[in-house]
C-alpha cells in the first residue's frame, strides 16, 4: 500500500542544511501494524510527515497504492490526505476553540459530508470512546489522557485506511497511555493499518513490525516477537 | 499625526484672519439684516452714508471708513498698458490706515488717501509698475484720468477678508446714487475702548445690542423717510408685520469664520467644514492608535512564551508595562519628527493652502508647539495604554499555563476597535461621496435655462449706450446664434424692490428685478408657463409690461396672472403699473443654497446695460471665452470687459464645497489606508495565534477555501457590523451637510452600499496576500510552530 523508495529529506535554513532522512526503503502493506523507533532527531517525525503526506520528500520516490505521490501539488495531497490517513500527535494538537464533538466532526466537515451523517457518526464514535458525557467541554477542560482518547476518536471518525501516531503516549501516564495503545491495536484488529513513532521498546512490542532509524537511515527492521506469537 | 499637524495649522490660520489689525477687539464691520414683504435677507453691504451720517450721533464710534469695489476692470496706459484688475481695486476712506493693520512702507499714513486721485500700491505692483521708485509718479487710468502714487503699502498679507493690489482714495470716484438705502458699499467702524458691545438692548428684535439699538435709531432718524419711500413703510407698520430693517454688526475676526452674508468682500470658509475637518483629523489620530495597540499585541503573540520566562527570571509586570508605554512615547515623538518634515514639505502646497496660502508655517508651528506636544504625548499614551494593561493583567503561571489563552485574550476589544475603524472610513467615505454626488447635482441640474452655451460679457456699460452696433460687431463671430442685454444676470446685480399687488395695496412686497431687452427670454432659452412676452413699448410713462416668475405668481397670490396688475411705487412718488404679460418657468437666479425667490422681468425700456450675454449654437469651450476676449480686445481696446462662461459663473457659487470635496477625499484616503492597515495587524495577530489550529486543520484534510474562510469570516463579519454601526452615523452627517443647500440630492441607500462594498473589497485586497501566504505554507511548518 505504501512504499518508500530511496526517500531522502533535507532541510535547509539559511546557511544550515540538515539532511533529516537520507535513503529511507519501507514498504507498508494494507493491515500492518508498525513502529519506528529511534533517538531523538534522528527522522521519525520527518519520516511520519512524508508517509502522512503532510511534508514531502527532497528526493527519492513515495507511491501510494501504486500512485507516485512525491511531487504533487498541495491541494491533490490534501485530498488523499483526506481519504487515506488520520492523525494522532504527541501533543494531541485538539482545537481549543472547538469543544470535543466539534474536534471530532471536523474531519467529516473537510469531508463535506451532510450535517445529518456527521451527527450520526460522530455520536457513533463518542459512544465507542466513552466520551458522550464530555461532548460539550472544551479540550482545556479534559485530562491529558481525555484528551488523546479525543484525538484517537478524531482519528476513527473518518474511518481513514492508516492512522499515524507521533508518539501518541508521550505526553501520557502509563496507565492512559496503556489504554491508547489497545484502542490502536483494537482498530488494527478491525483491520486499519497503523504506523506509530514510539520510544517505548514495550509499546513497540506491542506492534508487528518495528523499524529502527538513526541518523536519518532505516537501520534495521525486525518483526516484534509479541506481534509474532499473536 | 502630520495630517493632525497641518489640520491644526490650518484651523488656526483660518481663527486669525484680521487679528493683526490694531484694536481688532473693537474694529467691527456694518451688516444690513431685514425681513420685507417676508423675505429675510442679510447682505454685507451698506449705505455710503452710515460713515459720516452715524458718527456724529453715536459716541461710542472712534474711527470709520468705507470701502468700495466698482465692478469693472480700470484701463491703465502709463506707464504700461495693464488693468487695475476689480477684485483687488478698493476704493477707500483716508482713515484706512488708521482703522487696519496694513503696512504703509512709504506715505503718509493720515494723508496718502486723503485727496482724490491719490492711489497707494502695493509692493509688487509699485515694483511692476515703477521699478525705480514709485512715490510720486503718475497713472494715466481710462484714457485721461490721472492718479497720483502717495504711498505704497505691504502686499495684502493673505490672513485678512480684504484682498488688494491697489488702493485708491474713495474721493476720486463719484458713489452712484449715495441715499441711505442705497446698499453697495462696506462700512467699517472701530468703537471706543471700554464699549460694551455685547450688552443686549431691550428691544422686541431679537438680539440687538444696545450699540446696534442706537445705530438703528439714528439711522431712522436721519433715514427714516428714505426707507419709507423705498420700501412703503413705516418703521412702526413693519413691526406690527413682524418685519424689520436693521444695522448690525460684526467684529472684523469673526468675518472670515463666520460671516456668510450676500455680496461678501471674500470666499470666507464655514466654521463647521473647519469642525468637521478637526474632527476628521483627531479620528484619523485615534486610528492610528488604535492600529499601533494592535499591532502591539500582534507582536506579544509570538513572544507569549518569552514574557512569561521573563517573569519567571524576575521581570516585573509593572516593568513591563513601563517598557510598553515608554516605547510608545518614543515612537510617538520618532512620528512628530517626521511629521513635521511632511508637513514642512507638504502643506505649502494642500488643497488647504489653494486659496489661502499659508504665510509663515514656522511661526504657526511654534505657536502651536504647546498643543502639538500635548496631542503626540496623547497619542504616545492612548496607543500604549491598552497594551500595558492588557500585559499587566497577567501572571507567569497564568502565561504559561494558558498560553493558548493568552495569545487569543482580548479578541472581542480588538475586533472592537476593528470594527470602530472600519466605521469612521465608512462615515468619512460616504460623507465625501455626498459631498461630490451633490457637486455634480449641482452641475447638472437644470437651472431653468440653457447655461451651457451661454457666454456672459460684463461692464457694457462702457459702451455708452451703442449696443446695436455692439451687437452688430459680436454677430461677426462665429457660431452666435443671438445676443441680448440685461443690468443684471443670473448670478449677479440683481436687486430687491418693494411692489404691491394690484388688487391689494395694503401689503408691501419684497421682489427681485431685473431690466432686459426683448431677446433675453430666447437667448437664455427660458421657457414661457403661461402668456408670452413680445416687444412693446411702455404704453405710457407709468405702466410697463412685464414677466414674472412662477414664485412671484405663489408669492403675490395672483389666480390669473395675465393681465394683473402689479404697482410699483418710485422713490420720488408716483405709481407704476406693471401689467403681467407672461409667467416665466422658474429659473434659478442664485445659488442652490437658496430657493428660488419672486422675480419680475422688465423686458422693455432697458434704460442701463450692464450686461451683454451671448447664446452658441453648440456648448461654450474655454477657447470661446479667450476668443470672444481677444477680439473685444482688437474691437473696442479701451473698454475694460469682462468676460465668462456662465458655467464658470455659476461655479462660483459652489467654490467652498468644491474645496470641502477635495479635503474630504484626501481624508478618506488617510482614514482607509489607516484602517486598512488596522485590518493587516490584526489578521496578522489572527494568523500568528492560530498558526498550529491552521496546521491541524490542513493535516485533517482542510482546502485552501475553506481555511481562507475561516481566517476572514470574523473579520468580514467586523466590516458588516462596521457597515450597520456607520450606516446612521453617515446618513446623519450628510443630511446635514446636505441642509444649507435649498436643492439637494436625496440620501441613497445603494450608495451607502455601493461605498460599503468598495471598502469591503480593499479590505479583503489588503488581506489576501497575507492569508494566502499563511494558507499556503505547509502544513509541518504549521505545526512545529510554538
Amino acid at each position: 500500500m505504501i512504499e518508500l523508495i530511496d526517500i531522502g529529506k533535507v532541510f535547509r535554513n539559511k546557511d544550515i542544511e540538515t539532511r533529516a532522512l537520507s535513503n529511507i526503503n519501507l514498504s507498508v502493506s494494507d493491515g500492518e501494524f508498525i513502529s519506528i523507533m529511534g533517538p531523538s532527531g534522528c527522522g521519525k517525525t520527518t519520516l511520519l510527515n512524508l508517509i502522512g503526506l503532510i511534508d514531502t520528500p527532497s528526493s527519492g520516490k513515495y507511491l501510494l497504492n501504486g500512485l507516485q505521490v512525491s511531487d504533487i501539488s498541495e491541494r491533490n495531497r490534501t485530498e488523499l490526505r483526506k481519504d487515506n490517513f488520520a492523525f494522532i500527535f504527541q501533543s494531541f494538537n485538539l482545537i481549543d476553540d472547538l469543544t470535543v464533538r466539534e474536534n471530532i466532526e471536523l474531519p467529516l466537515v473537510y469531508q463535506k459530508m451532510a450535517q445529518a451523517e456527521r451527527t450520526i457518526q460522530v455520536n457513533s464514535v463518542l459512544d465507542r470512546f466513552t466520551l458522550k458525557h464530555r461532548a460539550n467541554y472544551f479540550p482545556n477542560e479534559l485530562s491529558g489522557g481525555q484528551q488523546q482518547l479525543v484525538a484517537v476518536a478524531r482519528a476513527v471518525v473518518a474511518k481513514p485506511r492508516v492512522i499515524l501516531a507521533d508518539e501518541p503516549t508521550g505526553n501520557l501516564d502509563s496507565t492512559h497511555g496503556e489504554d491508547i495503545i489497545q484502542q490502536l491495536i483494537q482498530l488494527n484488529e478491525t483491520g486499519m493499518t497503523i504506523i506509530m513513532v514510539t520510544h517505548s521498546m514495550m509499546q513497540a512490542q506491542r506492534s508487528q513490525r518495528i523499524i529502527h532509524l538513526f541518523d536519518g537511515h532505516v537501520v534495521t527492521e525486525s518483526y516484534s516477537k509479541v506481534a509474532t506469537n499473536l | 499625526m502630520a495630517c493632525a499637524i497641518m489640520v491644526m495649522v490650518y484651523i488656526w490660520e483660518q481663527s486669525k484672519y484680521d487679528s493683526f489689525h490694531p484694536a481688532s477687539d473693537r474694529l467691527y464691520r456694518v451688516y444690513i439684516d431685514s425681513k420685507l414683504g417676508g423675505l429675510e435677507s442679510k447682505v454685507a453691504v451698506s449705505s455710503p452714508m452710515f460713515a459720516n451720517g452715524l458718527k456724529p450721533y453715536v459716541s461710542e464710534i472712534e474711527q470709520s471708513c468705507r470701502i468700495f469695489k466698482n465692478d469693472r476692470d480700470i484701463p491703465v496706459a502709463v506707464p504700461v498698458a495693464t488693468l487695475l484688475d476689480r477684485r483687488t481695486l478698493l476704493y477707500v476712506d483716508s482713515t484706512f490706515f488708521d482703522m487696519f493693520g496694513f503696512k504703509l512702507l512709504a506715505g503718509d499714513p493720515m494723508r496718502c488717501l486723503s485727496k482724490p486721485r491719490s492711489i497707494v500700491l502695493s509692493r509688487s505692483l509699485a515694483n511692476q509698475l515703477f521699478p525705480e521708485g514709485a512715490i510720486g509718479k503718475i497713472l494715466t487710468v481710462e484714457n485721461d484720468k490721472k492718479w497720483t502714487v502717495t504711498g505704497i503699502v505691504e502686499d495684502c498679507p493673505t490672513n485678512s477678508h480684504l484682498n488688494y493690489k491697489s488702493l485708491v482714495s474713495l474721493s476720486s470716484v463719484v458713489l452712484p446714487d449715495p441715499g441711505w438705502t442705497s446698499l453697495y458699499l462696506y462700512t467699517y467702524f472701530r468703537f471706543k475702548e471700554g464699549t460694551d458691545m455685547k450688552k443686549s438692548a431691550d428691544s422686541d428684535l431679537p438680539g440687538l445690542s444696545v450699540i446696534e439699538a442706537k445705530l438703528l435709531k439714528v439711522f431712522l432718524k436721519e433715514a427714516g423717510d428714505d426707507l419709507e419711500k423705498s420700501i412703503g413703510l413705516t418703521n412702526t407698520e413693519m413691526r406690527e408685520k413682524d418685519e424689520f430693517f436693521v444695522l448690525r454688526l460684526q467684529r472684523v475676526s469673526d468675518i472670515h469664520l463666520f460671516s456668510h452674508l450676500k455680496y461678501e468682500n471674500s470666499q470666507n470658509v464655514n466654521i463647521q467644514t473647519l469642525l468637521i475637518i478637526a474632527g476628521i483629523s483627531i479620528l484619523i489620530i485615534l486610528i492610528a492608535c488604535i492600529n499601533y495597540a494592535n499591532l502591539t499585541i500582534a507582536r506579544f503573540a509570538g513572544r507569549v512564551r518569552e514574557i512569561g520566562i521573563r517573569k519567571i527570571l524576575g521581570s516585573q509586570r509593572r516593568e513591563l508595562a513601563n517598557h510598553l508605554l515608554a516605547e510608545s512615547f518614543t515612537i510617538s515623538f520618532i512620528s512628530l519628527f517626521f511629521a513635521l518634515v511632511i508637513v514642512e514639505l507638504v502643506y505649502p502646497n494642500t488643497i488647504l493652502t489653494q486659496q489661502s496660502p499659508t504665510q509663515d508655517i514656522h511661526m504657526h508651528l511654534l505657536k502651536l508647539s504647546p498643543l502639538i506636544f500635548c496631542v503626540t504625548l496623547f497619542t504616545g499614551f492612548i496607543a500604549g495604554i491598552y497594551p500595558a494593561f492588557y500585559i499587566f493583567r497577567f501572571t507567569p503561571a497564568t502565561i504559561l499555563s494558558h498560553q493558548k489563552q493568552f495569545s487569543t485574550g482580548g479578541k472581542s476589544l480588538r475586533g472592537l476597535l476593528v470594527i470602530i475603524q472600519f466605521a469612521f472610513s465608512l462615515v468619512i467615505i460616504y460623507s465625501t461621496s455626498t459631498i461630490y454626488r451633490q457637486l455634480r447635482f449641482v452641475q447638472q441640474i437644470g437651472v431653468g435655462y440653457e447655461r451651457e452655451r451661454l457666454v456672459v460679457i460684463q461692464n457694457v456699460i462702457g459702451l455708452n449706450g451703442n449696443t446695436d452696433q455692439f451687437r452688430k460687431k459680436l454677430m461677426e463671430l462665429k457660431d452666435i446664434e443671438r445676443i441680448a442685454f440685461s443690468n443684471a444676470v443670473p448670478g449677479k446685480a440683481l436687486v430687491m424692490q418693494s411692489i404691491q399687488n394690484g388688487n391689494d395695496r395694503t401689503n408691501n412686497l419684497m421682489v427681485y428685478i431685473m431690466h432686459t431687452d426683448s431677446l433675453f427670454f430666447s437667448t437664455y432659452g427660458m421657457k414661457f408657463a403661461e402668456g408670452s412676452y413680445s416687444k412693446s413699448n411702455y404704453c405710457s410713462k407709468d405702466t410697463a409690461d412685464v414677466v414674472i416668475n412662477e414664485e412671484a405668481v405663489k408669492y403675490l397670490g395672483l389666480k390669473t396672472p395675465i393681465g394683473s396688475a402689479i404697482c410699483q411705487k418710485n422713490a420720488d412718488g408716483p405709481t407704476n403699473y406693471l401689467i403681467i404679460k407672461g409667467v416665466i418657468r422658474n429659473f434659478n437666479f442664485e445659488s442652490l443654497h437658496t430657493r428660488i425667490q419672486p422675480l419680475i422681468i422688465f423686458p422693455g425700456g432697458l434704460e442701463q446695460v450692464k450686461f451683454a450675454t451671448i447664446r452658441f449654437n453648440r456648448p461654450v469651450r474655454a477657447d470661446d471665452v479667450k476668443g470672444v476676449r481677444k477680439y473685444l480686445g482688437t474691437v473696442y481696446p479701451n473698454i475694460p470687459f469682462v468676460q465668462y462662461s456662465m458655467n464658470e459663473s455659476l461655479g462660483e457659487f459652489y467654490k467652498e464645497e468644491q474645496s470641502t470635496g477635495e479635503v474630504a477625499v484626501a481624508f478618506s484616503f488617510f482614514a482607509i489606508f489607516i484602517a486598512c492597515m488596522g485590518l493587516y495587524s490584526l489578521l496578522a495577530l489572527t494568523t500568528v495565534s492560530r498558526t498550529k489550529e491552521i496546521g491541524i486543520r490542513k493535516v485533517l484534510g482542510a482546502g485552501t477555501k475553506e481555511l481562507v474562510l475561516l481566517l476572514s469570516k470574523e473579520i468580514f463579519k467586523l466590516i458588516a457590523i462596521a457597515g450597520f454601526i456607520a450606516l446612521p452615523i453617515a446618513f446623519l452627517l450628510s443630511y446635514y451637510w446636505l441642509d444649507r443647500f435649498a436643492y439637494h440630492v436625496l440620501l441613497s441607500l445603494s450608495n451607502y452600499l455601493f461605498v460599503f462594498l468598495a471598502v469591503f473589497f480593499v479590505a479583503v485586497f489588503t488581506i489576501y496576500r497575507q492569508l494566502w501566504h499563511t494558507i499556503n505554507s505547509d502544513p509541518s511548518d504549521s505545526l512545529r510552530f510554538e
